[in-house]
Formats: C-alpha cells, sequence, structure tokens
C-alpha cells in the first residue's frame, strides 16, 4: 500500500545523512511503531510520508504513484489520504475545538469556502460525531488553549479523522504526555485504527507502548533501518543496538 | 575590571565628542534655561483661562482629525495585511517577489507624511483627503514591515499541520498565522492610529484641516487662550483614542 524505496535525506549544510538508503514496505492494517533515539531519523521519515520534507533522493510510493513526482494539487490529495498528528499538536490558537477539527476537511472543499468558514450541516454533523468520538463533546465550544495536553492531542486527532484519511501518521504524538494520558491516547489511536483499518504509523520514544500496540516495529539508528520485525522480536539485546 | 577596557575608553571619547558637536549644532547653551521662568509667565498670563466659547467648533474639528487618522490608518492595514505576507520570508512565493515587496515596504516608511502631505497638498488641493492619502502611504510602510515580521515569527507548527490536512497554500497560511498574530496586529495598528491622530495635527498646519488646523490659525493670530483650549481637546482626544484601543485589545486577546 505505501512503499518506501531508497529514501536519502541529507540537510544543508549537514555531513551525514538524516535517512540513508531506507526501504521499507507498509501494508494496510498494520500498526507501525517506529523507534530510535533523538536524531535517528524518525521525524525526516515520518515527514517525508506525506511531503512535508522532501528526500534528497528515493520515493515514497502510495497506491503506485510516487508522492514527490506528483503537482501540487495532486500531492494535496494525497496528504487528505493521510491524517497526521505531532508532538506539538498544531492546532490552530485562539479558535474553539470545534473550528480546529472542521479545518480537517480543508483539503476536500473549495478554498473560497474555506477562506469564509461555510460549512453545511452535514458537515458539521460530521465534525461533531468525530468529536464525541474522542470524547470532547462537552468542550466543543472551548478554545484549544484552554484544554489540557492530552485534550489537544484528541483534538488533533479528530481534525486529522475528519480527513478520512487511510494512512494515519503520528509525529512523536505522546512525548509531551504523562505516562497515562500517553497510554490512553494510545488505546484512542488502536481503536480508530481497528475501526477505520488504517494503516497507522507512529514515531515514539516509548518502547514499552511501542510493545504494546504495535504490530510491527521498526528502529532506526543514524538514519538507517536496523530493525524491522514483530515486536516480540524487540529483544534487549536489539534495545540496546537502538538506545546504546 | 571587565568594563576597565581601552574600547571603552575609545567609545566614551567618541560620545563626548559627539555630544559636544551635537550642541555647538544646536546651539544648546545651558545659560539659555534661565530664560525658563519666561515661559511660565508666558503660558500663565497668556493661556488662561482657556477660550471654552470654540468648545462646539473645536469637537467638530476633532471630529475631522478623528476621521482622517482613522481613514488613513485602516485603509492602510488593509492593503498592508497582504502585502506583508508576500513581504515576509516564510510566507513569500519567491525570493525576488519577497525582495520586491521589502524594499518597497521600506521605501513608502522611509518618506515622512509631512513630505507626502506637501506634494499632495499642492497637487490635489487643501482639506483633509491629501492628509487621508498621506498617512495611509507612509502606514503601508510602517504596518506592512511590522506584520510582516510577526508572520515571520508565527510559530511553524500550524502551518504544518495546516499542510497535512491538504489546505491550499494560501488558505493554509491564512488560517494557520493569522489567528496567532491578529491580537499583534491590532496593538499596531492601535499605535499606529495614535501615531496618525499626532500626525493629523502635523498636516494640519499644511492645510490638511481638523484640529491641527485650528491650533496652527490661533498660534499665527496670537489668540493664546484657544490655543490653550485646543490643546485640552487634544490631549483629551488621544487619552480616549488610547483607552478604547486598550479595551478592544482586552476583549481581542
Amino acid at each position: 500500500m505505501l512503499q518506501v524505496k531508497n529514501l536519502n535525506v541529507i540537510y544543508p549544510k549537514a555531513t551525514e545523512n538524516a535517512l540513508s538508503d531506507v526501504n521499507i514496505h507498509f501494508q494496510k492494517g498494520e500498526f507501525v511503531c517506529i523507534l530510535g533515539k533523538s536524531g535517528a531519523g524518525k521525524s525526516t521519515f515520518i515527514r517525508c510520508l506525506n511531503g512535508l520534507q522532501r528526500p534528497t533522493e528515493g520515493s515514497v510510493i502510495l497506491n503506485d504513484k510516487n508522492i514527490f513526482q506528483l503537482k501540487e494539487e495532486e500531492l494535496r490529495q494525497v496528504r487528505v489520504e493521510m491524517g497526521m498528528i505531532f508532538q506539538h499538536f498544531n492546532l490552530i490558537p485562539r479558535l474553539s475545538v470545534m473550528q480546529n477539527v472542521l479545518t480537517g476537511m480543508f483539503g476536500k472543499r473549495p478554498p473560497i469556502k474555506n477562506l469564509f468558514g461555510i460549512f453545511s450541516k452535514e458537515e458539521k454533523h460530521l465534525a461533531l460525531k468525530m468529536i464525541e468520538g474522542v470524547d470532547l463533546a462537552q468542550h466543543k465550544h472551548k478554545r484549544v488553549e484552554a484544554l489540557s495536553g492530552g485534550q489537544k492531542q484528541r483534538v488533533a486527532i479528530a481534525r486529522a479523522l475528519l480527513q478520512n484519511p487511510k494512512v494515519f501518521l503520528g509525529d512523536e504524538p505522546v512525548a509531551s504526555l504523562d505516562p497515562g494520558t500517553a497510554n490512553r491516547i494510545f488505546q484512542l489511536l488502536q481503536s480508530i485504527h481497528n475501526d477505520y483499518g488504517l494503516l497507522t504509523i507512529i514515531n515514539v520514544h516509548d518502547v514499552i507502548l511501542a510493545k504494546k500496540y504495535a504490530t510491527r516495529i521498526i528502529a532506526l539508528r543514524e538514519g538507517k533501518v536496523i530493525f524491522d520485525d514483530d515486536p516480540e522480536k524487540f529483544t534487549d539485546e536489539v534495545y540496546n543496538e537502538v538506545y546504546l | 575590571m571587565v568594563w576597565f577596557r581601552p574600547k571603552y575608553i575609545f567609545i566614551g571619547l567618541f560620545l563626548a565628542v559627539a555630544i559636544w558637536f551635537s550642541m555647538e549644532q544646536t546651539q544648546f547653551e545651558f545659560e539659555k534655561f534661565k530664560n525658563i521662568p519666561n515661559m511660565f509667565h508666558f503660558i500663565r498670563e497668556q493661556f488662561f483661562p482657556p477660550n471654552w466659547g470654540i468648545l462646539g467648533r473645536l469637537i467638530e474639528a476633532s471630529i475631522v482629525t478623528l476621521s482622517m487618522a482613522f481613514l488613513g490608518t485602516i485603509i492602510a492595514l488593509i492593503i498592508a495585511i497582504p502585502l506583508s505576507f508576500m513581504a515576509a520570508r516564510n510566507t513569500s512565493r519567491h525570493p525576488i517577489l519577497c525582495w520586491f515587496n521589502r524594499s518597497m515596504l521600506s521605501g513608502l516608511r522611509s518618506i515622512p507624511e509631512i513630505v507626502f502631505g506637501l506634494i499632495f497638498v499642492v497637487s490635489l488641493g487643501l482639506g483633509p483627503f491629501p492628509a487621508v492619502l498621506a498617512i495611509m502611504l507612509h502606514n503601508i510602510g510602517v504596518l506592512g514591515k511590522l506584520i510582516s515580521e510577526l508572520i515571520e515569527s508565527a510559530e511553524q507548527g500550524p502551518q504544518e499541520a495546516m499542510k497535512s490536512v491538504g489546505a491550499t497554500r494560501w488558505i493554509a497560511v491564512l488560517f494557520s498565522i493569522l489567528p496567532q498574530i491578529w491580537p499583534n496586529v491590532l496593538s499596531h495598528f492601535f499605535y499606529r492610529f495614535e501615531v496618525a491622530i499626532r500626525t493629523s495635527l502635523i498636516l494640519g498646519f499644511i492645510g490638511a484641516g481638523g484640529i491641527g488646523q485650528q491650533l496652527f490659525n490661533h498660534f499665527q493670530t496670537f489668540q493664546y487662550k484657544s490655543v490653550a483650549m485646543d490643546i485640552i481637546v487634544i490631549i483629551v482626544l488621544v487619552i480616549v483614542v488610547d483607552f478604547i484601543g486598550g479595551k478592544i485589545r482586552e476583549r481581542v486577546i
């Protein structure tokens, strides 16, 4: 479904590759966790998947098309199919939960309607359903600054879900949350994953969470894939190799 | 001692020379301060009591002043917002376009309102209209620069999120940046509005009407009690605008 071929990223002025020769084939229905030290290339990798980062070399192939050869308009449609959440939630400040979630629809609507914030009853209803799905119905009119970290991430999840994505990407989505909240976010992501039949790919620092929820673990070190297998095979030895 | 370095002695000497030179140029002499009591005497004898009889006319004139300042700054804001998105490094389509916009904005900014005013009064005639244009042009430059700096320092995160939902470029930029910078845009706007009120007083001196022209006329014809009244109205006007601006900003944040 989603294939990464020979991906290389070298940042300007850097001497070492941020990613070097990464080749991965993702299947629908997989819940993939990507592990690795800070600076191992996890973020760079996941940002390449929806074209937020352009690689120096290589391709990301979604449904037989290399996303880096698409025109801007086509790339937008690819991004609609890939929901993404972030470490710092990246919500739009000063807008309400509802308004933030509604922006998840922007990729599918004419820009002029987006500009004036014109949403049909059905669209608002759908957004509300997503907000209920992440258990924030009672906060829907609150400004997002007023929410806790976990709640903010759930708003971001609802926003991404409103895109009706096939792929769900997470760039360290629980790194700034406490362990309990992080676990609940992963539970939510897992149930969404199962309900929508997604391909989910998430960067995470917490090995325990990865082993608990992932169906496949990929570990990066210095931009190279050094482990790509079932979570059970992620042994202490592999752990040492990844982190020490 | 950290400050006791030859470099600092040199800087100190340089500043002392610069101050002395500037005092020579401006005939700044300490013995002139002995004339200060004359000023108090002048104000006490000539300015009081203020001429309350002209209050009605002054209120009318101050409404003209307010309108001049408001119209000039609000039109400037409306024009400056899109320009500043084109002039900010992170949202401009192309480095050349960015550079062109920046140069244009700094060009506008470097020409004071009074210069625009003098040109427009001669070419377009007396009255508030040329003053509105003068205030507008200068403020496009000022607001454009300030807003483009706000845009450049806006958080990147929301912009990435808007890209990743597949929004078109301009919608992404607008939605992720404008809400972030809006309170600061408003505070710049109110500050520039306040400055524009003071500017329109000066523009009144060259025939742009409003309360500035009243002040100038009264001063030129030695009607100091009316001048006193003009000053009172001007002070009240600035305070009121400042107060209202503060209230609106509070509500927006």
